[in-house]
């Protein structure tokens, strides 16, 4: 009765969570764009430009962002570390996100010996640092790009599966599951046709939740040298070269780490209040 | 003239803005005396229940009141004070909820919750507690109150939760007990007992009881006065005898008329149609584990047998845990079955595979109890009907107009198609999900407790929705329910179930006219009402 009475759900969005939704646009539209705003090309190297600081301490304004030690153009290696951060980060997590509830609604569809087989990996996987993994997996087979994202996409697969199959096993036992299989529905249907779209919140909240863990654990790997390998670059990988002179020449490891800083804190607090604002069980919680 | 222990003079509370009325109640004044229970009576949304909850202070936050007072013993509750109202909340007002197990906490044993009532208000030496404890059980009637007290909820019944609840309520005898549909959650013969109960209690313990309900029946038996409500407004107020022999307000001889009064269904020969079901023999066993190797059996559906023709129904009755929903999906085969037959379109079904099965399933359609979750929310309801029909390969264009037409045979306009579930009531939805099962052109129809979480007024109209479209379609109905004197209104025969076997299964004018075994006689004599002859109500009401 309650339900009728209370009013209709008219909260917008926090401004904090406008401002982050602000800045993963700008920081997408900087990751597709961003090399424009340079007129260098990444790769390009002066070696009579080296270290030139950034636009205010020092430098001039034709880089803006100053240079690293080979006298690349630090504003152009951001955005295309940029970029291929944010593919890895979103392939990453589509890898796992799929494959993952895939085999979380399987198990909870066919329960059994399926479920347990599932179930054991997941728990194989839960125990076992990915990090560990991507070490012994690289160090073995050497790096390459597609192995790369294939790594990364394994990263949270095990929670996904885990959280897709509590879910569709509740939803399962809802009355429209049971009304629809008595109406004569393939399991196709009313998996595809009818529990999927119930459980998708869900999914879209653990998206957005595992998307910065991804993007840090790419970070991590570029870092230690396991990931994106040159010429080619992403945010860690120049966040790696910058190591040796973090004093000397700060630049080459504060803007990469600031821009993964807050671009995952970002997409973190967008996941954090989608969570709550699709958990119909939260509702009028945060009115209060 | 009693001194009334709780007045509410001209109480408003107001909704917020964009609902569907301004007030969620108007202008409502009321008083309970002590040793008697006053009935507040109306359908959902009616404002009965943000009447008890601004009384108790714990208006939910959207809710206000802009006036109105509310007097326990003479002296005005202070609303506006948190602190205040915490300490006379569970001391001299107490509240009793609806769903028992929902009201006790899941970890904590029932003993030691009742025991916090007298910590948080320091009442008495913490020493006698656990006997204060033990001598409320017994005051309500508990069995050996020493076991109970050590009892975690899960291993109590849902009466036996109930008491504890009440006991709780009592601790610190209150002078206003508000009880919001204390037993609609109940089965009907712990509702019975519960009923009982509270007559006792507002003797012993000399307290006003405010009872909130929508069934006439429980009024019946425990109103000593009444309050009709309807849209946040008290329609009527009076004593029992002025309510019962002469209600004054249509809305009330409505409410009055939806009561199901326990008159069996005219037992018209049907012409003979063919035998749509036979159920032989069957089982249903649950294994439950009990250690590691061992597991203990547990018979929810033992050796049931029965059959049915087209266009009869067949009432099949008992309370939670008898089986009678576990038999429902055993026959439409949403449940393995563990033994015995079932014979349905002239095939074996007990032992068909999913795949075999779903092509048989046109003819035969579930409703299930709770229309809230028996449509997905994400669908439109126009969709939602003709599902059916698309899956068995009628053509898109076709089942919309099928789902179109059968929503205005339930009762409901045909541009409810493009709407969502949540757009509508309970009853509604309902009339929805008999649509979408209906559109089928089912054989067969097994309704599993259809109304059982629908008003009493609305109860009414659905089943009058079933009656009328079993005479105009002809399908065979297994009708589900707790409630005898809702299936004697609509089945022409009942079976009786406990414990997973048939207790009886006769006509239902035999059935009713001599009940031969004890727990019939038990259920029947458990429906509310018994104290008023509602039929002679009803035919001083129908004009």
């Amino acid at each position: 009765m309650m339900t009728e009475l209370a009013p209709s759900s008219s909260r917008g969005m926090p401004v904090i969570v406008q401002i982050c939704l602000v800045f993963v646009v700008l920081f997408v539209l900087f990751a597709l764009f961003g090399e424009f705003l340079s007129g260098h090309e990444f790769r390009d190297t002066s070696l009579l430009k080296r270290l030139q600081p950034p636009l205010g301490a020092g430098g001039e304004a034709e880089y803006l962002l100053g240079t690293d030690q080979k006298g690349r153009d630090l504003l152009a290696r951001l955005a295309i570390g940029a970029r291929i951060s944010l593919i890895v980060a979103v392939i990453g997590t589509l890898i796992g996100a799929v494959f993952g509830s895939a085999l979380g609604i399987l198990a909870a569809a066919r329960r059994g010996w399926v479920e347990t087989i599932i179930m054991a990996a997941v728990d194989v996987q839960a125990s076992l640092p990915i990090i560990v993994i991507a070490l012994f997996v690289l160090a073995i087979f050497g790096n390459d790009f597609l192995l790369f994202l294939a790594l990364v996409g394994l990263f949270g697969w095990e929670v996904y599966a885990r959280l897709m199959r509590g879910v569709t096993l509740s939803a399962k036992e809802h009355g429209y599951a049971l009304a629809v299989r008595a109406l004569g529905a393939s399991p196709v249907r009313i998996y595809l046709r009818h529990i999927l779209p119930n459980i998708l919140n869900v999914l879209i909240v653990q998206f957005t939740i595992n998307l910065p863990l991804i993007i840090l654990l790419e970070t991590a790997l570029s870092f230690l040298g396991l990931g994106i390998q040159p010429p080619l670059t992403s945010l860690g990988q120049i966040m790696s070269e910058g190591r040796d002179r973090l004093l000397s020449a700060w630049w080459l490891t504060i803007f990469p780490g600031s821009l993964i800083f807050l671009v995952a804190l970002s997409i973190s607090l967008i996941g954090d209040w989608l969570r709550d604002h699709l958990d119909p069980t939260l509702r009028g919680v945060a009115e209060r | 003239m009693p001194t009334p222990v709780a007045e509410v003079r001209s109480l408003t509370v107001d909704l917020p803005a964009g609902a569907d009325r301004r007030h969620a109640v108007e202008d409502v004044t009321l008083s309970v005396n002590a040793g008697e229970v006053l009935c507040l009576v109306g359908e959902s949304g009616s404002g009965k229940s943000v009447t008890a909850q601004a009384i108790m202070g714990m208006l939910p936050p959207a809710l206000r009141i802009s006036t109105g007072e509310i007097l326990v013993e003479g002296a005005p509750l202070p609303l506006g004070n948190t602190a205040e109202m915490e300490a006379i909340r569970g001391a001299r007002i107490a509240m009793i909820f609806q769903e028992p197990t929902a009201a006790l906490n899941p970890i904590q044993r029932v003993g030691r919750q009742v025991e916090e009532v007298f910590t948080v208000h320091r009442a008495g030496a913490a020493a006698g507690r656990r006997e204060n404890v033990l001598s409320l059980f017994a005051a309500v009637r508990l069995p050996d109150p020493e076991r109970i007290y050590r009892a975690y909820p899960h291993q109590l019944s849902g009466g036996q939760c109930q008491r504890v609840v009440i006991a709780m309520a009592l601790a610190l005898q209150p002078r206003l007990l508000v009880a919001d549909e204390p037993t609609t959650a109940l089965d009907v013969t712990t509702q019975a007992k519960i009923l009982d109960l509270i007559n006792e209690l507002k003797v012993t313990q000399d307290a006003g009881i405010m009872l909130i309900t929508h069934d006439f029946g429980v009024v019946a038996d425990v109103g000593d006065r009444i309050a009709v409500m309807r849209h946040g407004i008290i329609v009527e107020h009076g004593t029992r005898a002025q309510i019962f022999s002469a209600p004054k307000h249509e809305y009330t001889r409505h409410l009055l008329a939806a009561v199901p009064v326990a008159s069996p269904r005219e037992h018209r020969p049907s012409d003979q149609l063919p035998t749509a079901l036979t159920v032989d023999h069957v089982s249903r066993i649950y294994k439950q584990r009990q250690g590691f190797f061992s597991h203990r059996e547990v018979k929810a559906v033992d050796d049931i047998s029965l059959s049915l023709q087209g266009g009869r129904t067949l009432g099949v009755v008992g309370e939670s845990g008898s089986g009678k929903s576990t038999l429902a999906r055993c026959i439409l085969r949403l449940e393995p079955v563990d033994g015995g037959a079932i014979r349905f379109a002239g095939q074996e079904i007990a032992s068909a595979t999913e795949a075999t099965m779903r092509p048989l399933r046109k003819e035969m359609q579930v409703v299930l109890q709770d229309p809230y979750q028996a449509l997905n929310p994400r669908q439109r309801v126009g969709s939602a009907v003709a599902e059916g029909p698309l899956i068995h390969g009628e053509g898109a264009a076709q089942a919309a107009e099928r789902a179109r037409h059968m929503l205005e045979l339930v009762g409901l306009s045909p541009q409810s198609a493009d709407r969502y579930p949540h757009e509508f009531s309970g009853g509604q939805r309902q009339r929805i999900c008999i649509a979408r099962a209906l559109a089928l052109e089912p054989k067969l129809l097994i309704a599993d407790e259809p109304v059982s979480s629908l008003d009493v007024s609305i109860q009414a109209q659905i089943l009058e929705l079933f009656a009328a479209l079993q005479k105009k379609l002809g399908f065979a109905l297994l009708f589900i329910t707790h409630d005898l004197r809702v299936a004697a209104s609509l089945c022409h025969e009942i079976l009786v179930m406990q414990h997973g076997r048939v207790v009886e299964h006769r006509p239902t004018g035999d059935l009713f006219a001599d009940p031969r075994e004890a727990y019939t006689r038990a259920l029947l004599a458990a429906a509310p009402g018994k104290g008023v002859d509602f039929s002679k109500v009803l035919a001083a009401v129908t004009p």
